[in-house]
């Protein structure tokens, strides 16, 4: 079988895949009790109008009149080409509200995961060639810190601790405390993405998803490289007076990076859809997370289904790019019996 | 809808185990507790009434049906709000000392008003909040007591509650989901009340009502919430704490002096959905839309006064069946669509408010509608056009949310869209053509058209995030309005949303925002903060629980005894002074005390401390459950 073959399959088969998705989701909002027009058609009925017709006026502006095939066909064929549809409860298109969510959520996704993934897997690296020394513990206590602490409370106890409690304090002349509770807009309109300005309100979100994200890639690296520290090739090159950190990087670090490159496309893949929950709704950051929260919350179906639809994605193509790069990084993997 | 704040700082446990004795206490305090409530004499803020008896002994620890088993019964209670879910807890904790099991079951409103409030005759798809008879229509799943629901109580126009209590065969009880027959008429006092120009008649027949309601407890009426509004303390004119606080918001201002400058920032927990006014049907969207249009008037100090904003002034004939309003000179559109005069307000009543099919999408399609017929429209000068009612006169039309607040929009932006819709050939073009007005065009989704008509321009609206507008120079009202000076006094006046509740309480200690609602559980570290002012102001929502009197819940309940013993079991001082913090006062009919149509003397307070106790709950069932029923 030849590669090509190979990615061709694979590539059908995430088509595939994504075309159930997309009918299973389209199933389970038509299945969903109520949505949102229960609550409509009550507001209507205290004010003495009638319930029924309130159902009618929902459907109307929700676009859910019409046959149910005829629905499940146009919203296919929309999902298809684009027209991902309306958003009621923002009053734009999905593309539109996807595109304006997603740079605020990279801002602070982006330097969070790659401090994440260089910091932790050096410690983790350095911990598993060191190991029981202080420097190990050190990274292990900040690995279990970051694991162990709820996102959820940590951004809220920084917020207390940096933004309410804390009394000003300035480090080489800038002023760096008390930072911003939460994360204002008008600091980009008025100082642009890359700004000080801008910048100290996201030191608060990138601490808190750094030292989660830090916390799995350090163990991830640590038990990986672990596997190879005493391996019989890393003697040799010792025995032949390879320095340091020509074994750390040639002898250990290269065979551990095909087990971590699971881990490290996931996350960088995640940065085409950034965003976490908790952070970007503690820090009231208006991100993609928080759209897709804000989506399921106010139960705006064709805004959900669209931010939904795109980790669904994420996640196929990077099943299929793993898959791939195991057999660019290690000649013995055969993806001919795949 | 449930006004408390909900939040979660306050253990649930915490508070139950505080009942256990408080509730004690104040059972033994209240030193009443006789088997049948008495009318209040209104000598003490809970009503006084006659002097107590002992409480009644206990009649056994178990209410046991015909069948020889413990009665059981299905409360159901939105979630979300700590309050709520407590309040159900300690019903549960109360009602088991009566002997009866209780059930709860949470769910999220949305879930609980479909699948417990909405019912339909079997085989009818079209459920509605009044499915009509009660043996017939039912919901799809039983239940017995409802929380985490609150009905308007229209203090100022009293004769709007005809659509939660007028009797369940009636199509005007549109809210009817409970199945309450009334022990005397009401829908025909409440029409006779708004239709009367006699003050005193008026008075007698509302608190009539109320003292009906009182004694039938369709529902048990549980409190009424207050309005915890903080501010900054920078912030000044913030004006009276009556029900309709805010009501000259546009007269607020930074420091010891009226006059121009820095940003305003509101903390507010929910984003808003349109800035179109036909499509609003949430506080938040209106909140964004009155910055810019002021509306046609608006109603302030206790009594629901008229103020006029758009609208200068009105007159009312003799038989209160035409209103005629007369619309300010030198109001004007703006994107070049002239002065507003009634030939705009005539032409988007008609053809946008009552169109036959809704081409708009009007999310309050019934407005300017009366019993379903279409209040008449015409224009009697350039800046003035009357409303006629056609189904009798109605004194409390101003008061109502008909004109109150109404927007408009400009003819010459309607126009072209309401042809097309004309010439359009089937319902689903015509829905279409709404749609696009709605959701492209940019006059509409950037308040292009608002010109002079409001303190603030449009200036961005970052969904998730933030609604700023700026000061509009050449408002209308400045040095025009009330004794209002150059208002507004705010250069920019900003809506902030918080989706997480610590998060906007924090953003507030530290100053970043300038006012926000203030959860119950914070009031009190809040309101002793330097820097920070908490308003209490009056709510008019009424937290109940009702009693499902259909034919899926306890047959029992459709005996107005039997609800009154249940009534009489659940202590509300207890809900409302320590779930509630103190900061709800206790209901005993769907009206509060304040309002000038409340007579104390009628009103019966079941719950009230003249009127709770076990073993009088006890008894009372006792009396009222049929031959079979026995406490053990």
């Amino acid at each position: 079988m030849s590669m090509r073959w190979y990615v061709a399959r694979r590539l059908g088969w995430t088509a595939f895949a994504t075309f159930v998705i997309l009918s299973f989701y389209f199933a389970l909002i038509q299945l969903a009790p109520g949505g949102g027009q229960a609550s409509f058609q009550f507001s209507v009925a205290t004010s003495g109008g009638s319930a029924e017709e309130a159902a009618e006026t929902y459907k109307q502006i929700r676009g859910l009149t019409g046959p149910l095939h005829e629905r499940y066909l146009d919203y296919m064929v929309n999902m298809a080409t684009g027209d991902w549809g309306w958003s009621q409860t923002r009053n734009q298109e999905v593309i539109t509200a996807i595109s304006q969510a997603y740079p605020y959520s990279l801002q602070y996704a982006l330097p969070a995961t790659l401090f994440s993934i260089l910091f932790g897997t050096a410690v983790g690296l350095y911990s598993a060639t060191h190991r029981y020394t202080m420097t190990d513990y050190t990274g292990t206590f900040i690995s279990f810190f970051g694991i162990s602490i709820p996102n959820f409370w940590f951004g809220i106890m920084l917020i207390l601790i940096l933004a309410v409690q804390a009394p000003e304090v300035t480090l080489f002349g800038v002023k760096l405390l008390p930072l911003p509770v939460y994360y204002q807009t008008e600091a980009v309109l008025n100082h642009g993405w890359v700004s000080w300005e801008n910048a100290r309100q996201l030191i608060m979100p990138v601490i808190v998803l750094s030292t989660a994200q830090i916390a799995g890639q350090m163990r991830y690296s640590r038990a990986t490289a672990m596997e190879y520290v005493n391996a019989e090739f890393v003697k040799t090159a010792r025995a032949k007076g390879a320095s340091d950190w020509r074994v750390l990087l040639r002898h250990i670090f290269r065979p551990a990076l095909i087990p971590l490159m699971t881990i490290f496309i996931a996350e960088i893949l995640g940065l085409f859809f950034a965003g976490a929950y908790l952070v970007e709704v503690i820090f009231q950051i208006p991100g993609l997370a928080k759209l897709s929260y804000d989506a399921l919350i106010s139960q705006d179906t064709p805004l959900f289904m669209g931010t939904s639809l795109i980790p669904i994605l994420l996640l196929l193509l990077g099943n299929l790019l793993q898959d791939i790069s195991y057999t660019v990084l290690d000649p013995r993997i055969d993806y001919g019996d795949r | 809808m449930s006004h408390d704040s909900g939040g979660h700082g306050f253990g649930r446990r915490d508070i139950l185990k505080g009942l256990g004795v408080g509730g004690v206490a104040g059972l033994a305090g209240c030193t009443s507790g006789d088997s049948t409530p008495t009318d209040s004499g209104g000598d003490d803020d809970d009503g006084g009434g006659d002097t107590a008896t002992d409480t009644p002994e206990r009649l056994g620890d178990t209410l046991v049906d015909p069948d020889g088993n413990q009665v059981e019964l299905t409360h159901v209670y939105s979630t979300g709000s700590q309050t709520t879910e407590t309040t159900a807890e300690y019903i549960k904790q109360k009602l088991g000392e009566v002997g009866i099991a209780v059930n709860l079951k949470g769910l999220g409103f949305n879930q609980m008003l479909v699948q417990y409030a909405q019912n339909a005759p079997e085989g009818s798809d079209a459920a509605s909040f009044n499915g009509g008879s009660r043996d017939e229509s039912v919901s799809q799943e039983p239940w017995d007591f409802m929380s985490g629901i609150g009905f308007n109580s229209y203090p100022f126009t009293p004769s709007s509650i005809n659509v939660f209590w007028s009797d369940v065969s009636k199509d005007i009880a549109t809210v009817n989901f409970y199945g309450y027959k009334p022990s005397e008429p009401i829908e025909p006092k409440l029409s006779e009340a708004s239709q009367s120009g006699d003050p005193d008649t008026r008075l007698d027949l509302f608190s009539t009502v109320f003292g009906i309601l009182s004694e039938d407890q369709p529902v048990n009426f549980l409190t009424l919430a207050t309005v915890l509004n903080g501010f900054r303390d920078r912030v000044s004119g913030l004006g009276d704490p009556t029900l309709f606080f805010g009501w000259d918001y546009q007269t607020r201002y930074f420091g010891d002096s009226a006059s121009v400058g820095g940003t305003y920032t509101s903390g507010t927990s929910a984003p808003a959905k349109t800035l179109y006014p036909i499509r609003s049907n949430d506080a938040e969207s209106d909140a964004r839309i009155a910055l810019a249009l002021d509306g046609a008037y608006t109603l302030k100090g206790n009594q629901g006064e008229f103020q006029g904003l758009w609208v200068e002034s009105y007159e009312r004939n003799d038989d209160a069946t035409a209103y005629e309003f007369t619309l300010r000179d030198g109001l004007e559109w703006g994107a070049g669509y002239g002065q507003m005069t009634a030939e705009d307000w005539v032409y988007y009543i008609r053809n946008v408010r009552q169109a036959e099919d809704n081409w708009a999408g009007d999310v309050n399609p019934s407005t300017f509608f009366q019993q379903g017929d279409p209040m008449g429209v015409e224009q009697t000068g350039e800046l003035s056009f009357e409303i006629t009612l056609p189904n009798g006169p109605d004194l409390s039309f101003i008061q109502k949310p008909i004109m109150w607040g109404a927007y408009c929009l400009p003819k010459g932006l309607i126009q072209p869209y309401y042809e097309r819709v004309q010439d359009a050939s089937s319902e689903e073009d015509k829905i279409a053509i709404g749609n696009e007005l709605a959701e492209e065009d940019d006059e509409i989704l950037e308040l292009a058209y608002s010109g002079n008509l409001g303190p603030y321009s449009y200036e961005r609206w970052d969904r998730d995030s933030v609604f700023v507008a700026s000061r509009n120079d050449d408002y209308y009202a400045a040095n025009t309005v009330a004794d209002w000076g150059n208002v507004p006094y705010f250069e920019e006046y900003r809506i902030q949303v918080f989706s997480e509740q610590s998060t906007r309480i924090s953003a507030f200690e530290a100053g970043e925002i300038d006012a926000t609602g203030i959860p119950q559980e914070q009031y009190e570290t809040l309101s002793q903060q330097d820097g920070i002012n908490v308003v209490q102001t009056p709510d008019a929502f009424t937290g109940l629980m009702p009693y499902n009197q259909r034919a899926n819940g306890w047959d029992q309940l459709r005996k107005q005894q039997v609800r009154q013993g249940i009534s009489t079991a659940i202590p509300k001082r207890v809900i409302a002074e320590q779930i509630n913090r103190g900061l709800a006062t206790p209901a005993y009919t769907h009206q509060p005390e304040y309002s000038q149509w409340y007579d104390d003397s009628k009103v019966v307070r079941f719950g009230g401390p003249d009127s709770n106790s076990i073993g009088g709950a006890q008894r009372m069932l006792d009396e009222a459950l049929d031959d079979g029923y026995s406490f053990e």
